[in-house]
């Protein structure tokens, strides 16, 4: 056996480096990847939590009826559909028809 | 050639061969998995909201972007099985897109306008109803009016706090009716309380008006004992606003207000009581 097929000391060592180095650089890569889907994650969630409970609240003021979404938004209610927050609602003339994100799923 | 190959293996040259696999290797890996963050992280932020109300013998659709990565809507599937293949625009945040239907739509198929690969097929929401009457305040008064023989009476009435021009008038004579009493009911669709005015007289000198919202009552004679209560709980305490005696007949006015969703039951009763006028 020569010297030259031999590995040396120095070549393991470096070896061991850059394997250490590559799985840091993968494992902090991963993290840095993933970090959008785990927020988007939260994101989705949170936005189906908010979802579940967006309603409508109705009152008449003056002969007219009126929808109250969240945040302060509201609307008069026509006899044509129109949308109030992320709800759509229209007066049908007995009764009032509304579609909200709480709704529970057509059909 | 073992040795060459042994050299490859052991030598510098050889490790970095290695090195440059194990890199593409990991590159690669991280690379797809990448593509499939990516891809679900598109999906997570699809945040399409489809609602539906049933509108002119048919179904409203509508569909709103509460996100911020723009979206297509694609299809609509119906109830009956069939699809309604839409291309829309992009949505952005709050934009909306409306479709008249005359089949239920269940469900939307949206897709991504950053990568059109990424779709969600999303439940439509159904719709609710409340009853406008009762938001308005409207209701139904339901009276009626039972006038003893002899008795005449005018039942009034006129929606006070507002300018919904709701009035009218009953009129019930017992005058001729042989004994009999006479009676009419009437149903008034009241925006808010009603005025009931009840205009009675008859040839003797004395009008009971009984009242009876319901189990409740208030009965009112003008002689002798003005207005009493029933134990059981007022709900209308009647008002005598007039009253007129001639030698032989007596005018009463009485007043109630009445609010919507009630059912009143006025009697007019005619006693003959002499000796007061």
């Amino acid at each position: 056996m020569t010297t030259r097929t031999r590995r040396t000391r120095g070549q393991s060592s470096v070896f061991t480096a850059v394997i250490m180095a590559l799985a840091i650089i993968a494992i902090i890569a991963a993290v840095a990847i993933s970090w959008p889907m785990v927020k988007s994650s939260f994101d989705k969630n949170s936005w189906a939590g908010s979802m579940g409970t967006y309603k409508l609240d109705f009152g008449a003021k003056g002969g007219e009826i009126y929808a109250y979404a969240q945040n302060g938004v509201s609307a008069e209610v026509n006899n044509t559909p129109g949308t109030v927050g992320y709800c759509i609602t229209y007066n049908g003339g007995d009764y009032i028809y509304y579609s909200c994100p709480s709704n529970q799923p057509a059909g | 050639m073992s040795w060459v190959i042994e050299e490859v293996i052991t030598s510098t040259m050889g490790f970095i061969i290695a090195m440059v696999i194990l890199s593409a290797v990991i590159g690669g890996g991280l690379y797809g998995y990448w593509l499939y963050v990516n891809h679900i992280t598109l999906e997570n932020e699809l945040m399409p909201i489809a609602e539906v109300v049933p509108y002119q013998g048919g179904y409203y659709l509508a569909i709103v972007n509460t996100g911020y990565e723009p979206f297509t809507v694609r299809q609509v599937y119906l109830k009956g099985g069939s699809t309604l293949s839409v291309n829309t625009k992009p949505l952005t945040h709050n934009q909306w897109f409306f479709e008249q239907t005359n089949q239920l739509p269940i469900a939307v198929r949206v897709c991504s306008a950053i990568d059109p690969r990424v779709c969600e097929i999303i439940p439509v929401h159904g719709w609710s109803v409340v009853d406008a009457d009762s938001l308005l305040g409207i209701g139904w008064v339901n009276m009626t009016v039972l006038v003893d023989w002899w008795c005449h009476a005018t039942v009034s009435w006129a929606a006070i706090g507002g300018d919904y021009g709701t009035s009218g008038s009953v009129t019930v004579s017992a005058y001729n009716s042989f004994g009999e009493p006479a009676y009419e009911t009437v149903s008034v669709r009241a925006p808010g309380p009603l005025l009931i005015t009840i205009d009675s007289s008859n040839i003797y000198n004395e009008v009971t008006v009984t009242v009876a919202p319901g189990k409740y009552f208030c009965s009112l004679q003008y002689i002798p004992q003005g207005c009493y209560i029933h134990p059981t709980g007022p709900s209308i305490t009647p008002l005598l606003i007039y009253h007129n005696c001639g030698v032989y007949t007596c005018s009463f006015e009485w007043m109630i207000i009445a609010e919507p969703n009630t059912a009143l039951f006025i009697h007019v009763s005619c006693y003959v009581h002499t000796g007061v006028g």
